[in-house]
């Protein structure tokens, strides 16, 4: 008997009565090419369900966690989020770019770190100076309480960059760089209201604009210690 | 809040999680994948009392799902905008490295499915459903579920055999 696709997909599918499957069974026993053709939709199935196995894992968002459990009230639409690429056109805008950079260099002078630690280069904004160093070198788990620049969150981007949360001394300033091979490109630098006068490195505390940005690049989990110190290692590389 | 409304609402955050993944299965894109489960979060809030006792609440959100995706999200789509092929890489999970590039090339033949055949595989292929729940959800006669399904994996075999995907799919060769 001649087998069509449709039923051997039917078949690995569990989706064949009794009968025929025990049909299809003894067919395969005999007959190496049909259960090579079988096989081969097996594996199929498995790699997609293995492909898609890790958005379970993934943190969830804040804002449909909220909406599920009544937390918040529910929003008449889905908020409008900042994709990527439109974080990427605001850096790319010049204009934006020397006001929130100068906002940053002010920040970080009276915080008595290098000038221009931000610079507008080429169309996007780069690290420089003691954020580029600390951003390359420092790990969250033995960073000095006191340094200029405190990272906090080290993950992979959906572009499958490096990417680590920062904040300047004081909490005065929060961002995210990405980036491959110690070259970091600023993604995001904000003003990080703080409280207590100092920022912390967990996630809940990261001024909101830059929360937002994680959320929307982070594959999986952030980095945790030994992770973000084999991946300094590396030199950032992947 | 009474007591139904909260069962209800602790028997859809159990669900997040798969809400999520077949959103991603279905709008090829993160956000847009969350956008669409906020807004059948929304809905199924709003038509709680629509839940028939006995059916199952995974296909029912799966079903206001895909509708809303159908008539609302599917036209503001980020991933129609931006989709290049070089962009496939927003796909890549963190996983170990043979596995990653599986995941990144599976995924990424299962992006240029269309509409009808990735839904099918998002809900047959990803979720698990057998072909009579995804029918239910989708609307249609299950023989047209089982064609689009044996289509789908047809052309997912074909791509995924080229030499360009062959690297990634060692696992599955």
């Amino acid at each position: 008997m001649i087998y069509s696709d449709e039923m051997l997909v039917a078949y690995v599918d569990r989706e064949l009565d009794a009968a025929t499957t025990a049909s299809i069974d003894a067919a395969i026993a005999r007959d190496p090419d049909l259960a090579a053709r079988v096989e081969r939709q097996r594996k199929l199935a498995q790699a997609v369900h293995a492909a898609y196995e890790p958005i379970l894992q993934e943190p969830m968002p804040k804002r449909l966690l909220d909406l599920a459990t009544g937390a918040a009230p529910a929003a008449a639409r889905a908020p409008r989020r900042w994709a990527w690429f439109e974080w990427g056109a605001m850096a790319a805008s010049a204009a934006l770019g020397v006001v929130i950079g100068a906002a940053f260099i002010g920040e970080a002078r009276r915080g008595s770190s290098d000038f221009g630690d931000i610079i507008a280069d080429r169309g996007q904004l780069s690290a420089r100076g003691t954020l580029a160093r600390a951003l390359t070198d420092q790990l969250a788990s033995t960073q000095k309480p006191d340094a200029a620049v405190r990272v906090g969150l080290t993950f992979i981007s959906a572009r499958g960059e490096y990417c680590r949360t920062f904040a300047l001394e004081h909490g005065s300033a929060a961002g995210l760089a990405c980036g491959a091979g110690g070259e970091w490109r600023v993604e995001l630098v904000t003003r990080a209201a703080s409280k207590s006068g100092e920022y912390r490195t967990a996630a809940g505390d990261l001024p909101a604009a830059v929360q937002q940005a994680v959320d929307g690049q982070i594959q999986g989990h952030s980095l945790d210690a030994a992770a973000e110190q084999a991946a300094q290692q590396r030199g950032w590389r992947r | 809040m009474t007591p139904e409304e909260q069962q209800f609402r602790a028997e859809l955050v159990s669900l997040l999680p798969r809400l999520r993944r077949f959103g991603r299965a279905i709008t090829r894109h993160r956000e847009d994948a969350d956008d669409l489960v906020q807004i059948a979060v929304e809905r199924a809030l709003l038509r709680r009392e629509q839940l028939q006792p006995g059916t199952q609440m995974l296909s029912w959100m799966f079903k206001i799902m895909n509708n809303a995706w159908i008539d609302e999200v599917r036209s503001r789509s980020r991933r129609e905008k931006i989709f290049a092929p070089e962009e496939s890489g927003e796909h890549i999970g963190v996983s170990p490295m043979d596995d990653h590039l599986n995941a990144l090339a599976v995924r990424s033949a299962i992006d240029r499915l269309n509409d009808e055949q990735r839904i099918a595989v998002g809900l047959v292929l990803v979720e698990g459903l057998p072909y009579k729940e995804a029918a239910e959800v989708l609307g249609v006669p299950i023989g047209t579920v089982t064609s689009r399904i044996a289509r789908a994996r047809e052309q997912l075999q074909a791509v995924l055999s080229e030499p360009a995907g062959a690297r990634g799919m060692q696992a599955a060769q």
